[in-house]
């Protein structure tokens, strides 16, 4: 059953059995009575008001722009016309943390409960010139739930040397919780750090017998992306990647503290709605956009796909597998899908199935007039070029 | 325009919106509350939040999502109060307000099925079946990512699957 006989069905459930439920003249004439006592808010501002508020978003304009390198960064946006955008989205905070070893300041936030996404910015410096320094970010909460991380910039697993502005996006959890937490661990390393790499040719179980005679031998062995390994035997999967590092012996923890702050304060709450009426062909496949909306750091897109055969199984029975790519023609801005939810293949009363998708592109970073979508398929063999396209226009702003 | 015609047409598009609105709105806040009269209270309540706000409301956006944003939230606050919390708010076929004809009996189980999930799969059942909200907007409205109504709506068909099939019992509400 499709969403559409979904909803009939429901209504008109609802609709019957709710039937006692009916107009009622004097909850009406309360409303107008109390609305006749209440003040609408009034479209005038006086031209104090108008000065006023300029004043504030340029101060506030100001006052973000000194926090965007950290989330500019994250999102690579320095240099380029869109950074506007997602300036007037960060909010300021100012929760600091000064330590043994390591001072924290977390500098800026964005929240997008439509989208939702939320990215985090701020400030480490090391206290002690000369100081070995190793941060981990151990967790970032929101409302109590862990929130997944996308991407980050100086996040995590690296040597401070010095005064270094950091940032992460993520997803939101599903709990819809403000007060975030984010939790670090600074750390001492007491052995020596020895950058390693796998040789070519080399399994993974000799790599591993490797680095845990350097761990004996009181070396820190570091992957090329500054991860160090750690893996201290049987159990120790259950610690977080920091206490891990404790375990080896080889490290010290100077520092560990949780940064908090409500970030929903002064949350994104600018979206647009895209669409497209026009079905396309990719790949054989027949699609149809059902609903976009973009926000300033998303686009969400419900796909229905219609086949003429139950579409092969490549997702644990679930269906096709689609991959898009969003474009913003005339700029070079493009995203692919970061995440990808889809429901079981539904047949029709033509005897066609219907898939629906749902797909989120992150970081469009603009509201653009349209833009453009594109579409291909696994298809249980090979992962097919992208071969339909369509554009998807603005319907409000 | 002057103030006070502005007051007027405020006064008349609440006017229009009540009419239009007052009863699927009721309809979604019984389902909420499980309670005629607090229902009613959360509708007046979302047409005055409405009122108040009105500058705010975008021309072009659905006044249904907006409404039904505000009907929400509302319901959501009145459920927080302690004493909700503390009153049994199960519901049973005989505390329905009696239908204008009667339903037929797979329709009152699912509906009843329906405003028995627990809440924040009945959040989404109620915007996405009842409303005919798409899941961006339903999205909105709650708050929350595109992929949690999709997988909310999972899980609520899974439950409905199983309630209508007799063999699990509804979390308590």
């Amino acid at each position: 059953m499709n969403l559409y006989k979904e909803q009939e069905l429901v209504r008109k459930a609802m609709n019957a059995t709710l039937s006692g439920l009916r107009e009622d003249p004097y909850l009406k004439a309360r409303i107008l009575a109390d609305a006749k006592q209440e003040k609408p808010v009034l479209k005038k501002l006086s031209v104090f008001a108008v000065t006023a508020a300029l004043l504030v978003v340029s101060i506030t304009a100001v006052l973000a722009a000194g926090l965007f390198s950290s989330i500019g960064q994250l999102y690579r946006l320095n240099g380029k016309p869109e950074r506007d955008e997602i300036t007037r989205n960060i909010q300021q905070v100012h929760e600091r943390y000064e330590g043994n070893a390591a001072c924290c300041e977390l500098t800026g936030t964005v929240y997008d409960p439509a989208g939702g996404v939320y990215a985090l910015s701020w400030t480490l410096t090391p206290l002690y010139e000369g100081d070995s320094l190793y941060v981990v970010l151990d967790s970032i909460t929101m409302g109590g739930e862990p929130a997944d991380t996308r991407s980050g910039i100086h996040a995590t697993g690296y040597f401070l040397k010095k005064e270094t502005d950091c940032s992460v996006a993520g997803e939101l959890p599903e709990s819809g919780g403000t007060e975030c937490e984010i939790t670090f661990s600074i750390l001492r390393p007491s052995g020596e750090i020895v950058k390693v790499s796998a040789p070519d040719g080399e399994a993974g179980a000799e790599t591993e017998k490797r680095y845990r005679n350097m761990l004996a031998a009181g070396q820190l062995p570091m992957e090329g992306d500054g991860w160090i390994y750690c893996h201290t035997g049987k159990g120790g999967e259950n610690l977080s990647y920091s206490d891990q590092l404790l375990e080896t012996g080889l490290m010290e923890l100077t520092d560990r503290f949780t940064l908090k702050a409500d970030i929903g304060t002064a949350g994104v709450h600018e979206t647009r709605t895209y669409a497209c009426q026009e079905t396309f062909v990719s790949d054989g496949y027949e699609i149809r956009i059902r609903s976009c909306l973009v926000t300033p750091f998303t686009a969400k897109l419900e796909i229905e796909c219609m086949t003429d055969t139950r579409p092969e199984d490549t997702a644990n029975g679930t269906g096709t597998k689609l991959k898009l790519k969003v474009e913003v023609p005339g700029t070079e801005i493009w995203s692919r899908n970061q995440s990808l939810t889809q429901s079981c293949p539904v047949l029709m009363e033509d005897g066609r199935w219907s898939t629906l998708f749902a797909l989120d592109a992150q970081a469009l970073l603009v509201f653009p007039e349209a833009f453009r979508f594109t579409a291909g398929f696994h298809d249980g063999a090979r992962f097919a070029d992208c071969s339909g396209a369509v554009t998807i226009r603005l319907t409000d702003q | 325009m002057d103030t006070v015609n502005d007051q007027d047409w405020y006064e008349e598009r609440l006017e229009r919106m009540v009419n239009l609105y007052q009863l699927p709105l009721l309809r979604l806040c019984y389902a909420f509350l499980h309670d005629e009269e607090m229902a009613k209270d959360a509708v007046q309540e979302t047409f005055i939040k409405a009122y108040r706000n009105m500058d705010r409301f975008r021309e072009t956006a659905s006044e249904k999502t907006w409404l039904s944003r505000i009907a929400v939230n509302t319901c959501r606050d009145m459920r927080k109060a302690g004493w909700f919390r503390h009153t049994d708010r199960s519901i049973t076929p005989d505390m329905i307000p009696e239908p204008v004809s009667p339903p037929e009996p797979e329709e009152e189980n699912l509906t009843l099925a329906i405003i028995r999930l627990p809440p924040k799969l009945r959040e989404v059942a109620l915007l996405c079946w009842f409303q005919g909200m798409t899941y961006s907007e339903a999205a909105e409205v709650l708050g929350i990512s595109f992929q949690a109504v999709g997988s909310r709506l999972n899980r609520a068909r899974q439950k409905l699957r199983s309630y209508m099939e007799g063999c699990e019992d509804h979390e308590s509400v």
